[in-house]
């Protein structure tokens, strides 16, 4: 039976080479695509394991700014292998500048020699040295950002100075994620370069003058009965657990959240359009292999037998394609995983992991087995006198749609077209399926779009900074920055940012105190109102999710540094990107708070990115400027890397689709198509009636599609509005002029998928197709 | 007199490349057929009856020699202008019937017209006519599976008449059907020979060549003879054609 079904199948795939070929195609791709979001989600953080193992780093990090408290007690702690430090950091966020951008940086004094433990790794460049002129090392991330390599000379910008460096090497950082993973990366220098950019410094000094430890456990198990040890030296003052290496690696993991979510919605989709194409191809060869079948059963098959030839021919090349979908998929991973590589300074090489591929080879193989077996199974239980006497009933069917597109009085091509289409409606509907799915993705994509369009044009509609720039004032003096602002012609308004530490009950809050025309700032609200006055304070929508806030709600807010308490009332619940961010007017604060930020539009048709430079250099490069629109570009193009290539791989299988289905349709009706030409249509005519049939499905898919997309695109903005925690969902629907684009799209998309099989139309030749007359 | 010849062939040849080896199918044949004359092409298979009817039927192409319609040279066009021959001057009739399967008898019938850019109503107004005449209305609105095939060829009869074409050619138009409908078929072949009509038969079945007015005989590829059979009209010939 074995060898019966082999041979078969080798002989099926020899007669429809094409159609085999496609089908492999069109299986790999679904199993590449699975494969891709499996492995990205597995490796996401791969490249940072790689470096942390390189590091040899610790498991946890502790900082004290309390100098009575000595962590080097700590090594003696159950489950310490080994410590790192304590070394001095300063926890004021100095700034680098290379007179283009400006990057905040923690600054980390430590010895010429690495220590063997927990060492930051060098990517570029080499470590500090002692002699010649003061050297910093600094997180590879905020280097890329600036621009900076090693060799370079960069200003350390301290409250009134600055200070020279010379750039010795780029690092990744212990202790924290890099850059752009946190917002302020980490700078190395000697201690003796930090003692003389802050004279006099020490633990507790006004400087944020802290020590802090790298913790080496034996193992990871180690950690509860370590900080259980540890409780009583963590609950003294000035001392916290600074980070885990497990909640780092997640922060990492999370800079490639979107490529998971985006990678999943996707394979699924592909799965999904794959399984459609194994249905109609292999519904559509076992049609055309009635006689075939009933041929088997007069040589003695059973049906359960006929079924099992047919499984092993559609599973024989459903591995095959699988085997090429998993290597595609692993082959492909390094690009996707290359953001957080190229971060860390380390080649990216996908995890090849056991789970991940037989995933894929279940989930393929499972798809092709189903949608072959049931019309084998139906095929295999038919009568065989029946077929071998015809090559089934196809065809016979009439045409509804066909019967109306003829009352419609459309050209005669068009009406043959849709008759010939909706002789097989099922595959007809599949097959439009499969490009409804292209149209999904279309109208996502173009969501996509128009969301960073509304990001760009007016960034707090998804909960970002509500101005063209957000200048943080870094070290310039007040009074000075004020002056600078208000002597720009460029700035048509700006509100002045004050941001304080503050608690509410035990969660710590970030208080913005505002001052300006608020009214001019563009918060969005979801319910109330932005405040007043004095006394009023608006949550963002997240953080009134999670306490339990809402419009009316009195609350008590502690500002721990000037021991002062504010009574506020909710006025509005505003969308905010940030956790815990509460806005009160600043003349609520105490004098001692200076303002932070600057929240600045500016006139119509500034540019802005000179504008940022401009600012940057006429205060002397004291301010810290970012448009808001430039980072929103930088992660649609991040993104676009991501969506657009796996819009292709989509619209590829849903035209691979129209193609296999045309195909046999052709195939199965070459009869008709000849007598059609005895009849006096042309080439020509006969390649229109199938571009005619192609078209309506790409129509038909467009109208099923939009709506369905629009649906689509409104559950996975929710999921992302979740994801990133803004309290609502943020996506901008696409608008109505960019969905009319998805028409000609699909009606292309079906034109090239219809370009082939017009062609085999146009070529049957009568004599060839009637031979048997 | 010269002759009113509606289809002329000259010294026509065909041959097929089966894998290596050439099968000369038509062999020079010559042949005349005069402006309403019935024509029966009989011969054992494979002599080329067929292959004849092809090449006068614009679907396929002569190895050499010419093919005249009306006394204009057709044997050198390309596909597109055979094509609108075919929707003007020639009708085919197929021994399966060859309906599409999907349309109804009424949709088959009118679809050559369309093809040709009559319009929907006289289209139909055709079609009434032609299904009153050859008494098959009641399959209008019926599919080709829902009709014997004595109606099927009923229907191709009508469907290759609706554009009144010159010339018609069929292909055993009898073959698959049985004495009944044979005899039903040829009563209206002869009745639109009656009215005029230009008819090239191919057929094994000398019953049915018998209901032609010239028979003519091929063996291997060439033009054996031609014999009056039938009752011949007054103005109608059929010759082996004019030498070329």
């Amino acid at each position: 039976m074995i060898r019966a079904a082999v041979r078969k199948a080798m002989a099926d795939a020899r007669a429809r080479r094409l159609q085999a070929f496609l089908l492999f195609l069109v299986i790999s791709a679904a199993a590449a695509t699975l494969m891709l979001a499996l492995t990205v989600r597995s490796s996401a953080s791969e490249p940072f394991e790689r470096t942390v193992r390189e590091m040899n780093s610790a498991h946890l990090w502790i900082t004290s700014s309390n100098p009575d408290v000595d962590l080097n007690t700590l090594a003696a702690l159950p489950g310490v292998r080994a410590t790192s430090g304590p070394y001095p950091q300063l926890w004021a966020g100095y700034s680098i500048s290379n007179s283009e951008k400006k990057q905040q940086l923690y600054l980390v004094g430590m010895d010429e020699q690495l220590p063997e433990v927990d060492h930051p790794a060098i990517t570029d460049g080499r470590w500090l040295r002692a002699s010649g002129e003061p050297e910093i090392v600094i997180d590879r991330g905020a280097a890329l950002r600036m621009g900076v390599e090693a060799g370079d000379r960069v200003d350390l910008l301290v409250d009134e100075r600055t200070v020279p460096l010379v750039v010795a090497g780029l690092a990744v950082p212990t202790g924290r994620a890099p850059v752009p993973v946190a917002e302020e990366g980490l700078a190395y220098v000697l201690r003796d370069t930090l003692q003389a950019i802050v004279p006099g410094g020490r633990v507790g000094s006004p400087q944020f003058y802290h020590e802090r430890i790298g913790i080496q456990l034996t193992d990871d198990s180690a950690a509860p009965a370590f900080l259980a040890a540890a409780e009583p030296l963590l609950a003294r003052d000035g001392v916290r657990l600074l980070d885990t290496r497990a909640d780092i690696a997640a922060d990492v993991e999370d800079a490639n959240m979107f490529d998971v979510i985006f990678l999943g919605v996707f394979s699924i989709f592909a799965l999904f359009a794959a399984g459609i194409i194994i249905a109609n191809v292999m519904a559509g060869q076992i049609l055309s292999q009635r006689r075939d079948i009933g041929l088997l059963k007069a040589l003695g098959f059973t049906p359960l037998q006929v079924t099992l030839v047919f499984l092993a021919e559609s599973l024989a090349l459903a591995l095959a394609a699988s085997i090429a979908g998993v290597g595609a998929g692993l082959a492909i991973a390094p690009f996707f995983l290359n953001r957080t590589a190229e971060l860390l300074g380390v080649t990216s090489a996908p995890v090849v992991e056991l789970m991940p591929i037989a995933i894929t080879c279940v989930a393929v193989l499972g798809v092709v087995a189903l949608f072959t077996a049931v019309p084998a199974w139906n095929a295999g239980r038919g009568s065989a006198v029946r077929a071998l006497a015809r090559t089934g009933k196809g065809g016979a069917r009439r045409s509804l749609i066909g019967a109306l597109a003829a009352r419609l009085r459309l050209p005669v091509v068009v009406v043959l077209g849709v008759k010939d289409l909706s002789s097989h409606p099922a595959r007809a509907v599949a097959t439009m399926l499969a490009l409804t799915l292209g149209v999904i993705t279309a109208t996502f994509t173009l969501g996509i779009e128009a969301t960073f369009g509304t990001a760009m044009r007016d960034p707090a509609s998804i909960g970002g900074a509500p101005a063209d720039l957000v200048v943080d004032r870094d070290r310039y003096d007040p009074d000075a920055a004020v002056s600078l602002l208000q002597s720009r012609p460029e700035i048509e308004s700006y509100i002045v940012r004050t941001d304080v530490d503050a608690a509410y009950g035990e969660e710590d809050i970030d208080l913005h105190g505002l001052e300006g025309d608020l009214e001019r700032g563009g918060w969005v609200f979801v319910a109330g109102r932005m405040i007043a006055a004095p006394g009023e304070v608006a949550i963002g929508q997240n953080m009134a999710a999670d306490l339990g806030l809402d419009i009316g709600d009195r609350v008590s807010i502690t500002l721990p540094e000037s021991d002062t308490t504010l009574g506020l009332q909710v006025v509005g619940r505003y969308l905010e990107l940030d956790e815990n961010v509460m806005l009160v007017s600043s003349e609520m604060l105490p004098a001692r708070y200076l303002p932070t930020d600057y929240y600045i539009n500016t006139v119509q048709g500034t540019d802005n990115g000179a504008f940022r430079r401009e600012l940057l250099r006429a205060s002397g490069g004291n301010f810290d400027p970012e448009v808001m629109s430039e980072t929103t570009a930088a992660f649609r193009r991040q993104l676009r890397g991501v969506i657009l290539p796996l819009n292709g791989v989509l619209f590829a299988i849903a035209a691979v689709n129209l193609l296999s289905t045309l195909l046999l349709g052709i195939r199965e009706s070459q009869r008709d198509y000849a007598v059609m030409k005895t009849l006096g249509l042309t080439p020509g005519q006969i390649a229109a009636s199938v571009f005619a049939g192609g078209a309506l499905l790409g129509v038909a898919a467009v109208i099923v599609g939009i709506p369905l997309g629009l649906a689509v695109t409104t559950v996975i903005f929710d999921g992302m509005s979740k994801a990133v925690d803004v309290g609502a969902s943020v996506g901008t629907m696409p608008s109505a002029a960019s969905l009319l684009l998805i028409v000609p799209g699909a009606i292309a998309l079906a034109a090239v998928g219809s370009m082939l099989p017009a062609r085999a139309a146009a070529s049957i030749r009568p004599t060839d197709a009637l031979r048997y007359e | 007199m010269v002759a009113d010849l509606i289809i002329e062939t000259r010294n026509l040849h065909k041959s097929f490349d089966t894998g290596g080896a050439v099968a000369r199918v038509l062999r020079g044949v010559d042949l005349g057929v005069e402006r309403g004359a019935f024509v029966a092409i009989m011969g054992p298979s494979g002599c080329g009856k067929s292959t004849l009817l092809h090449l006068l039927g614009g679907l396929d192409r002569p190895t050499s020699g010419e093919i005249l319609l009306s006394g204009r040279r057709v044997d050198g066009l390309g596909e597109g202008a055979w094509a609108v021959i075919r929707r003007r001057e020639v009708g085919y009739m197929f021994q399966s019937f060859n309906l599409i399967a999907n349309m109804t008898a009424a949709e088959n019938i009118e679809l050559p017209a369309l093809v040709a850019g009559v319009s929907a109503k006289e289209a139909r107004r055709r079609r009434d006519e032609l299904l009153a005449q050859l008494g098959i209305t009641s399959t209008a609105s019926l599919t080709p599976g829902e009709v014997s095939g004595g109606q099927q060829q009923r229907i191709a009869l009508a469907r290759a008449l609706v554009n009144e074409p010159a010339i018609l050619l069929a292909d055993e138009p009898t073959g698959n059907l049985d004495s009944a409908s044979t005899r039903e078929v040829l009563a209206m072949l002869r009745e639109r020979h009656g009215r005029g009509q230009t008819l090239v038969l191919v057929t094994h079945d000398p019953n049915v060549a018998a209901a032609a007015d010239r028979v003519v005989h091929m063996i291997d590829g060439r033009i054996e003879s031609a014999v009056r059979d039938g009752p011949a009209p007054a103005d109608a010939a059929a010759t082996p054609g004019p030498a070329p």
